[in-house]
């Protein structure tokens, strides 16, 4: 295995990781950055529980070569909380229970704030369409719509 | 750490001609435009010695307009989705396909076309727009037919050496009328039947040509050319009837997979191709 160095900044901070190009960022992720938030349900791009942001847009990150987030700004679901304090969007998962097990909120969550970001009225439609490639096996979609929709009248800069 | 990668070679060429070079000197090289397929631990691809990944190649993920659009290799279905110089077929295409904004951000156009599987959209819907595939080896290019780059289940007409760099669309006349339609049976799921559907009318209205093209339900796209009345605006149960009839006469054979046999999909295959007629009809429904 060649390892090939890898700066890129991940959720607000530059890092200069040695990486094996041809793993998948998840495991970049999780295994040398520790970040566990990033979830790997199926390594076949169907759950979403391991998407990140590269570039504010959502990616799932077990089919993301490690080599190929070279100086892209990643965020993952464990850089949203500051300290005790939620994210805005986190806050609207948390008070519509719309995880029980949260195993995909990364994909959830993510999702949702992208949408957001770039699309502070996005339609119910909308919101529905960028939660569409995450798997939930526990609440049935409907608190999680209900989160995404609520998160729209709270600001998600943050 | 996952096994599956740890001895894979990863190259990432800055120019197109260091990715040719790489493909003829390193026959165990893998292309991914997204890698959504290859990536993918589980989707049935032999693992692999080593991975050419196209992203850093400039231009390949443009698209460009003139008598025809060309559409580099790489061009993501987000692209698709929001280029004005898309195709509107393969825009709707684009928003059908499964996996959520975040495959449409990675898997690209030209990896879909090379996967070749048949339960998938992009494959049919590129035999019906008449694309033409643009494949490039070292010191060489050639043009296939989409038709014709479709050899059979997973396997396409390239090349050991070939690589597909972009994908041509001629632009159809002012009055052709394009109809799709989708079957699958959970938002998850490969597509079990797609069909896109183009009808051609003269000046004063009266269809000049109709066909239909199935994919996903049969192993490679099939173009099946219908004979409708010539001042047809809408299908009736009848019309429905005779398309789904032709269509099953037309099929050779049908595909089979995990999700569904060749005995479901020649039930819902002809139906799919009726809905993709009415759809390019006047008063057609979208369904």
């Amino acid at each position: 295995m060649t390892t090939t160095p890898l700066p890129a900044t991940i959720n607000g901070s530059a890092v200069n990781l040695d990486v094996d190009p041809a793993t998948p960022l998840a495991d970049v992720l999780r295994d040398q950055c520790g970040l566990t938030a990033t979830h790997i349900g199926c390594r076949n791009g169907d759950c979403g529980a391991c998407t990140v942001l590269l570039d504010h847009q959502p990616y799932k990150s077990c089919l993301v070569p490690g080599g190929r987030a070279a100086g892209r700004a990643i965020e993952t679901l464990d850089g949203l909380a500051e300290d005790d304090t939620l994210h805005p969007v986190q806050q609207q998962f948390w008070d519509h229970n719309a995880f029980q097990c949260g195993f995909c909120l990364a994909g959830q969550v993510l999702c949702t704030l992208s949408t957001l970001r770039h699309n502070p009225d996005a339609t119910d439609d909308e919101l529905t369409d960028a939660l569409a490639g995450n798997l939930c096996r526990c609440t049935g979609y409907q608190q999680i719509t209900a989160a995404a929709r609520a998160a729209r009248t709270h600001n998600t800069e943050r | 750490m996952t096994q599956a990668f740890t001895r894979t070679r990863y190259h990432a060429p800055a120019t197109l001609g260091e990715a040719l070079a790489l493909l003829t000197d390193d026959p165990d090289v893998t292309v991914i435009g997204g890698g959504t397929i290859v990536m993918a631990a589980s989707a049935g691809v032999p693992r692999t010695a080593a991975l050419l990944d196209l992203h850093r190649i400039p231009g390949l993920a443009e698209i460009q307009q003139g008598v025809t659009t060309t559409l580099g290799a790489t061009t993501t279905y987000t692209r698709l989705l929001t280029a004005p110089a898309a195709p509107p077929l393969l825009r709707r295409i684009a928003g059908g396909i499964t996996g959520g904004p975040q495959i449409r951000n990675q898997g690209t156009i030209g990896g879909s076309a090379c996967y070749a599987n048949p339960a998938s959209d992009i494959p049919a819907g590129l035999v019906a727009l008449d694309a033409t595939m643009v494949v490039h080896r070292q010191e060489r290019q050639r043009r296939v037919p989409a038709r014709d780059f479709f050899a059979e289940p997973f396997r396409t007409d390239l090349q050991a050496g070939e690589l597909l760099t972009a994908i041509e669309i001629p632009t159809p006349p002012p009055a052709t009328r394009w109809g799709h339609a989708k079957l699958k049976h959970g938002e998850s799921s490969w597509p079990i039947a797609v069909a896109v559907a183009r009808i051609d009318r003269r000046p004063d209205g009266r269809i000049a040509s109709a066909s239909v093209t199935l994919g996903a339900a049969v192993p490679t796209p099939l173009t099946i050319a219908l004979d409708l009345p010539e001042h047809l605006t809408e299908l009736d149960r009848d019309h429905r009837r005779l398309i789904a009839a032709a269509v099953d006469r037309a099929v050779e054979q049908w595909w089979s997979d995990a999700l569904a046999d060749d005995v479901h999909r020649r039930r819902v295959g002809p139906v799919i191709a009726a809905r993709a007629v009415a759809a390019a009809l006047p008063n057609g429904h979208r369904t």
